[in-house]
């Protein structure tokens, strides 16, 4: 983009005095409007100034994100906390026309020192855009320190995050609880989590940790296992004797709201309206709570025991499930509201598998299943003794020799490991491209090979192949990569008479679910995209009907637990600015967060200055008998003393950024 | 458990200015230099929590690192090169304190940590002679009075020390950093005033002086003269100092690291040492005359003694006589050969064992020739750790401080039995509440599950234990508490070899003899170790000595027919067969659970000598009160709940006339014609040396361990049934121990008292007592918090306050400690009378 000055991740670029034709482009995506009212005029942050157009104070704006740092400072670093209020003092004198000379030398010589020293990101990365701006509008300065200048009076908004809350959909305040399981404040770290989300034990089991693809401790040596941390927060809960936290608000206000769906997004958006004390009833087809994570996420992943454990606290926030309930058939929108209810949230997930459009899939030929029915019948079987809800009522799972699962995303993961845990002799993944694109996370492609799931890459199924009504294989078209395709990854293409059979037992799908929103035939307004999913305003999760709002799966389309719970905050806190007659929007802190994770929190190629080596704690596994012929728990958790090592490794990457805005926005 | 990939290298190779080293992986820099010799400068950095990292004094400079490196918080790599003293990283050092200095003032001269304060000492040694940095003028806020803790913001510098502290070592998390930025301070948790044990480990880790004591320190630090010893407060036998200005003790200090508590102190060790040179001491000989004593000397004091005590010397059982938990050994050793070799009696006994039924010997009996104990470093190593009949670490943080350790150090676990909900932390794994009257069937049934399961390394279990144990848990109802138990017979045997805490509840139970053996066979069965949790600094001595019946120092049986004795001390003085009592350093009128029962024993003797430091209530009631000194004003050793011997050493000169015990012994025994030679403390160590085999190397003085850890274990089981515990269906009146309250030292703390009694009306005698009850309780009796419950005894009556409390389990009363001690109690609450029974109502003596 074009700006009139940048120094963004040490790029100088500086259009001062060109004209606007002429401007070099800098290296940051910074949107022009903040919100319909105002625009971003300029930007300072852990990666330099940019200051997008006229008028402009670099001075002023030095000065305000000097106040940003300070009030930002944990305390818990001597430079940090006392050197940015010196820095601080020293800019206001300036400003107010105060200024000496040597005032500069001073605060460069004083940043220099606090960016060397400090514990985090604010101290380490806040100084370098203040020293910038002495270094390259030094003019502006000395205009000030001449008495030659008054401030402009421009608008400064501030938001501290860090790159792992940053990239986490639910926001949530990473480095902090890892600081608190590092000093031993577990109930503390816990609370910090529930700040975000009530999954702790889901996500912490199950996330696919978006955090730690921008965990700056990666630059150094490894990422931390921010996951896996927070697991164990929940589980020193979940095992020892601790007060569980009560909700103050509990039903402090009388309108009622419809959750529709307790799976993840569900139980979320209920517990955080609960927070704010709104009695919620979550609606719930199946006998079982968790949706997709517990019906698509097999129990040696998310043992169901605990999930059962976990989402007792939503309930003991004040959230009522009921089960057995069919949205759209049991009860409706007229129904509900009818009974009182005042708002819906709909989060009825996608639980249709995909068909894979081969020859004789609509022909109901007995040992065809799709990826997310199949793992739902696993789990129902596997977990019935071990979670004793009596209406649970499996239905019979097939375990013959040999099993065939197309493709190669986290559900076909699951498939593949369960059906090596049933006891399969042969279980096999048909993918159309080879490993390197496989969607899957590869830890789990990892653990499958290990645990021996065999590989057919580069073949797409045509045609389920029958003797006598009964399937006994899969033909299969080779494939050969092409150019990339709109997704980015290799296109892969039908290698023209290499139809040929591949014997099968069963077969399974598993490339993906669609929604079911049957339901809405109620409220023919709302609008749904071709994949059927439900649009909402993006930022607010509001449907066109003003009092039902939406959120996981449905409207991204099956993607992953955290998102779905990014959403459910997000909706929350519409619904109850709708319920308490508040305009629903996002606040100005919503917005910078947009805008940092836009700028982008974290950069991959940064050096980091700190001495590598520390090797990320080894996450500890069951033994291979507890694998192959078992649901047990895969990983075991962290113990006491490898959580408190590996949290230690955290760099507390805490950033400011800072937008100044002016009247004038637009689109 | 496998772990996934590869196995973790054991060592890494780092070079630290020029030199390499090989340094265990997880040596941090800061280690690896200091191991190696190299002095880096360090603040924040506290060896025993995580590494703070909030000052960066400790900065050195790694190879291809472009900013400084912080040595406390970053491991050494394999490979890494590292320089601790270049003129570029002491420039960075210098700047941080430059930094520290912006809000501390260099008002050293009226600072009473001058001398001793790190930020001082590291000014001077990079030479700053003024703030280089300063902010906009920092207004002065007043200190904030916490009672015995103080804190004064304009000193702190905000290095989390105290945070670390408190939470990690204590397990009490009092403090937190309340706000950000330049405003940021050090606050309560709450944010209300510090509610805490008040251990004062902040003070003692606070690195400049803005955590301080209640109690003024009056002296500039290198005024002082440290007199390292032993805390006399219980048998944890905490290494200590005090601090000693023109002949007073000013100040308790103990040094990080130090002694088997490892530099930690509870409240009591830290504050209680104002009794030493108070008002309140005796400090002369008194003798009865009329309803009155008149002071005498020592001449005509033990000329008198001497006298009484000749009349009954020679016949079976006619002295009896009380040794002392809180005396040396040197003490009680002299005391129980005075009478065995002087007046002929054997007629001896101790608290430890009167109070708690036949506790001591029982544990003797259990054990073979040694008493069965578990060293702190044993208790450290453990993976498992149970609590029995004690609240957590309230009871004795010290211990919960060694327990901590073991959670911090290798994920030890815990878990807690008690008659009410006891807290840990970090929290325990488990938490199991039984009846009071049912403990021992409680043990049982816990045995059982242990037993079921088999048991690797232990002591084989015999059929007649598992039928005993299989059908002490066939008793029990509680549906909670058999599942706790179930867990809890889990978690021990995948942890193996645990260590019990027994506290003072399993101690001074009715039961309490077959309780600690039972736990003891437990301990046998999951080849785990006992630990008896002593309220005194020396009841393992006093017993060791043989100040018991029947058994001579050294636990060797007596075999002379004239020295047996059968029927018990309070027995003899109840039949007549006993005509003199010597009470040493003892108040049993106080600590014995039937205050009527025996003062009326007491009183039936003709002539009672009493050795204290106070007026107690017993020494009232005696002819003589002969003036000893504390343990601050002798020489001697007391022996810890280890078995670990450990010297005192007098810090200051005796308050008047008084006297250190073994002397005043000696004495008396030279006046009745027995010279035992004595001249100085040392002399009668010397004898116990030579007279005692487990005391063979208490002369050692590089070695001191004394029996710690030398423990010669049977396998044989012996199981004691549970006899049934007579309730009269009311409520079971039990003790809130207090931390702070332990009988006539504490008492005479004023600022222990005045301080902290404030935040725990619990146990405020001098205001309104609390009661606690359990809220359904309540609900039954009509009654709410903060209503009035007399508490009557023939002796007082007391007016308390009702305290719901969802802790306190069903059916039972908490009261503070010693109301509880009354057999014939009422409660009346609401104008009504509730039936209540104690410990001694319940069959308990």
């Amino acid at each position: 983009m074009k700006a009139l000055f940048s120094t963004w991740k040490d790029n100088l670029v500086d259009n001062r005095g060109k004209s606007p034709d002429s401007w070099a482009d800098v290296p940051v995506k910074l949107p022009n409007a903040f919100d319909s009212k105002r625009k971003i005029t300029g930007f300072m942050g852990w990666g330099g100034i940019v200051v997008l157009e006229e008028p402009y104070d670099v001075v002023e704006m030095a000065v305000n994100y000097a106040k940003a740092l300070q009030q930002s400072s944990c305390a818990k670093c001597f430079p940090c906390r006392v050197g940015t209020k010196v820095g601080e003092d020293i800019l206001e004198k300036i400003v107010s026309g105060k200024g000496v000379a040597d005032d500069l030398k001073q605060l460069t010589d004083l940043y220099e020192n606090i960016a060397k020293n400090s514990k985090c990101g604010i101290g380490q990365l806040g100084p370098e855009p203040i020293i910038q701006a002495i270094q390259y509008f030094r003019a502006d300065f000395d205009d000030y320190i001449g008495g030659r200048r008054k401030p402009l009076g421009l608008k400064y908004l501030y938001k501290m995050t860090a790159p792992c809350t940053s990239a986490c959909p639910t926001g949530m305040d990473i480095p902090l609880y890892i600081e608190q399981v590092k000093e031993g404040d577990y109930a503390g770290s816990l609370a910090t989590i529930r700040t975000a989300s009530p999954m702790a034990s889901t996500l912490g089991r199950a996330c696919f940790h978006p955090c730690e693809n921008n965990c700056r401790r990666d630059n150094v040596d490894k990422s931390l296992s921010i996951c896996k941390i927070k697991r164990f927060a929940w589980d020193f809960e979940d095992q020892h004797v601790v007060d569980k936290p009560v909700n103050p608000n509990k039903y402090a206000r009388k309108e009622t709201v419809a959750v529709i769906g307790a799976g993840p997004s569900g139980l979320s958006a209920a517990y955080y309206l609960a927070l704010q004390g709104f009695p919620v009833t979550i609606f719930e087809k199946l006998p079982t709570v968790g949706g997709a994570a517990w019906t698509g996420i097999p129990h040696y992943r998310i043992p169901k025991d605990i999930m059962v454990r976990e989402v007792k606290f939503v309930e003991d926030m004040g959230v009522e499930i009921k089960y057995g309930v069919e949205f759209g058939k049991d009860e409706t929108f007229a129904s509900l509201r009818k009974k009182g209810f005042k708002a819906f949230f709909l989060a009825t997930g996608g639980d249709i598998s995909k068909e894979m459009g081969v020859e004789g899939e609509k022909d109901n030929i007995p040992g065809v299943y799709g990826g997310i029915q199949i793992l739902k019948d696993i789990t129902d079987n596997v977990t019935k003794d071990v979670v004793k809800i009596p209406s649970i009522k499996p239905n019979p799972v097939p375990v013959p020799k040999r099993v065939l699962v197309v493709g190669a995303g986290n559900t076909a993961m699951d498939c593949v490991r369960s059906y090596i845990r049933l006891g399969s002799e042969d279980v096999n993944i048909v993918y159309r491209r080879t490993k390197k694109e496989m969607p899957a996370d590869p830890h789990e492609v990892h653990e499958s090979e290990d645990e021996g799931v065999k590989y057919n890459f580069l073949l797409a199924p045509t045609k389920l192949v029958t003797q006598n009504g009964k399937l006994v294989g899969l033909e299969c078209q080779k494939m050969e990569l092409g150019p990339p395709d709109e997704s980015g990854r290799r296109k892969p293409m039908a290698v023209k008479g290499s139809e040929h059979v591949l014997p099968a037992d069963i077969v399974i799908s598993a490339i993906g679910q669609d929604c079911d929103t049957n339901y809405l035939k109620e409220e023919p307004t709302i609008q749904t995209t071709k994949w059927n999913t439900i649009i909402t305003n993006e930022e607010t999760y509001q449907t066109s009907v003003t009092d039902v709002f939406a959120g996981g799966d449905v409207v991204s389309g099956p993607l992953n637990l955290v998102t779905a719970v990014g959403h459910a905050r997000r909706a929350a806190q519409s619904i109850g600015q709708y319920l308490r007659g508040e305009s629903v929007g996002v606040s100005d802190q919503q917005i910078m967060e947009k805008i940092i994770s836009a700028v982008g929190a974290y950069d991959k190629s940064e050096q980091v200055p700190q001495a590598k080596g520390w090797n990320r704690k080894q996450m500890p596994i069951c033994d291979r008998k507890d694998k192959i012929g078992s649901f047990n728990e895969v990983e075991l958790g962290y113990s006491l003393e490898d959580v408190t090592e590996e949290s230690s490794r955290c760099m507390r990457c805490y950033i400011v950024g800072m937008a100044s805005v002016s009247a004038g926005g637009g689109a | 458990m496998s772990h996934a990939t590869t196995e973790t290298k054991t060592t890494v190779a780092i070079s630290i200015n020029g030199a390499s080293h090989n340094v265990p992986t997880g040596t941090t820099i800061l280690q690896a230099a200091r191991r190696a010799g190299h002095n880096i400068p360090t603040l924040c950095y506290l060896a025993k929590t995580h590494s703070i990292g909030s000052c960066r004094v400790c900065s050195v400079e790694v190879e291809g690192v472009s900013s400084p490196v912080m040595s406390c918080t970053t491991p050494a790599a394999d490979g890494m090169v590292v320089y601790t003293d270049t003129p570029k990283i002491n420039e960075f050092r210098k700047n941080m304190i430059e930094f520290i200095l912006v809000n501390h003032p260099l008002d050293c001269p009226v600072c009473e940590r001058s001398g001793e304060c790190q930020l001082q000492n590291l000014t001077m040694k990079f030479g700053i002679q003024k703030p280089r940095w300063k902010t906009t003028e920092h207004k002065k806020v007043p200190k904030v009075d916490w009672g015995l803790i103080q804190y004064d913001r304009n000193l702190c510098i905000m290095c989390e020390r105290c945070v670390s502290v408190c939470r990690e070592v204590q397990g009490v998390a009092a403090y937190k950093i309340d706000g950000r930025g330049n405003a940021a301070r050090i606050n309560t948790t709450t944010g209300e005033k510090l509610d805490c044990n008040f251990c004062g480990q902040c003070i003692s880790v606070c690195p400049v002086g803005a955590l301080s004591s209640g109690i003024y320190f009056s002296s500039r630090s290198w005024e002082v003269k440290k007199s390292g010893t032993v805390c006399p407060h219980c048998g944890v036998g905490c290494s200590f100092a005090y601090d000693v200005k023109d002949g007073k003790i000013i100040r308790v200090t103990s040094r990080d690291g130090i002694g088997n508590n490892r530099g930690n102190l509870c409240a009591r060790g830290r504050f209680g040492f104002e009794y030493i040179q108070g008002n309140k001491r005796l400090n002369a000989p008194l003798i009865k005359r009329g309803s009155g004593f008149v002071s005498t000397d020592w001449d005509t004091a033990l000329d008198f003694v001497a006298h009484n005590l000749k009349k009954h010397a020679g016949a079976k059982n006619a002295v009896a006589g009380i040794g002392s938990e809180r005396a040396t050994n040197e003490d009680n050793y002299v005391f129980q050969k005075f009478f065995r070799d002087v007046l002929a009696s054997g007629n001896l006994d101790n608290l430890a064992n009167m109070a708690g039924s036949d506790t001591a010997s029982g544990i003797f009996d259990s054990f073979g020739d040694f008493p069965m104990t578990a060293t702190f470093n044993e208790l450290k190593s453990s993976k498992a750790i149970v609590y029995v009949g004690m609240d957590g670490s309230n009871e004795n943080p010290v211990i919960g401080n060694v327990v901590r350790e073991a959670i911090n150090d290798h994920g030890a676990e815990v878990a807690l039995m008690f008659s009410k909900e006891a807290t840990f932390l970090p929290n325990p794994k488990l938490s199991l509440v039984y009846d009071y009257a049912n403990l021992n069937a409680t043990i049982l049934a816990l045995i059982d599950g242990v037993a079921q399961g088999g048991f690797a390394g232990g002591a084989p279990v015999t059929s007649d234990v598992s039928q005993k144990a299989a059908s002490a848990a066939g008793q029990l109802t509680d549906a909670d508490l058999k599942s706790g138990l179930s867990d809890l017979a889990s978690l021990l045997r995948k942890k193996g070899s645990p260590v019990f805490l027994v506290g003072s509840e399993a101690q001074s139970h009715p039961q309490a003899g077959a309780i600690v053996r039972n736990i003891v066979n437990l301990a046998k069965i999951t080849g785990g170790r006992v630990m008896l949790m002593r309220e005194y600094c020396n009841s393992q001595g006093v017993n060791d000595m043989g100040v018991a019946p029947n058994v001579l120092p050294g636990y060797a049986k007596e075999t002379r027919p004239a020295l047996k004795i059968d029927g018990g001390l309070v027995a003899g003085l109840n039949n007549g067969s006993t005509k003199a009592l010597f009470v040493a350093d003892e108040d049993p009128l106080r600590r014995l659970p039937d205050y009527f029962e025996f003062r009326s024993a007491m009183d039936k003797a003709e002539f009672v000598v009493v050795c204290d430091q106070f007026y107690t209530e017993t020494a009232m009631a005696a002819d003589v009160i002969l003036p000893s000194c504390t343990s601050a004003e002798k020489d001697g050793t007391f022996t810890n709940i280890e078995g670990r011997i450990q010297r005192i050493k007098s810090a200051v000169e005796p308050v008047g006339q008084s006297r250190p015990m073994w002397r005043i012994i000696a004495d008396l025994a030279k006046r009745m014609g027995s010279d035992f030679g004595y001249a100085r403390a040392k002399d009668v160590t010397a004898e116990i040396a030579s007279a005692v085999p487990m005391y063979a190397d208490v002369q050692k003085d590089s070695s001191f361990a004394g029996y710690a850890g030398k423990i010669s274990r049977t396998q044989e089981l012996k199981v004691l049934e549970p006899a049934k515990v007579a309730t009269t269906g009311g409520f079971v009146i039990l003790p809130n121990r207090s931390l702070f309250a332990l009988g006539v030292y504490t008492d005479n703390c004023p600022s222990l008292v005045s301080d902290v009694c404030g935040h725990y009306p619990t146990v405020n005698f001098g205001g309104r007592p609390g009661v606690d009850m359990n809220p359904a309780d309540a609900k039954r009796l009509g009654c709410a918090d903060g209503d009035t419950a007399v508490f009557k005894h023939p002796k007082r009556e007391i007016n308390a306050g009702v305290v719901v409390n969802s802790a306190v389990k069903g059916g039972t009363i908490r009261v503070p400690e010693e109301m509880d001690l009354f057999a014939s109690v009422k409660l009346i609450v609401n104008g009504r009378e509730i039936e209540c029974v104690n410990r001694a109502g319940m069959g308990g003596k």
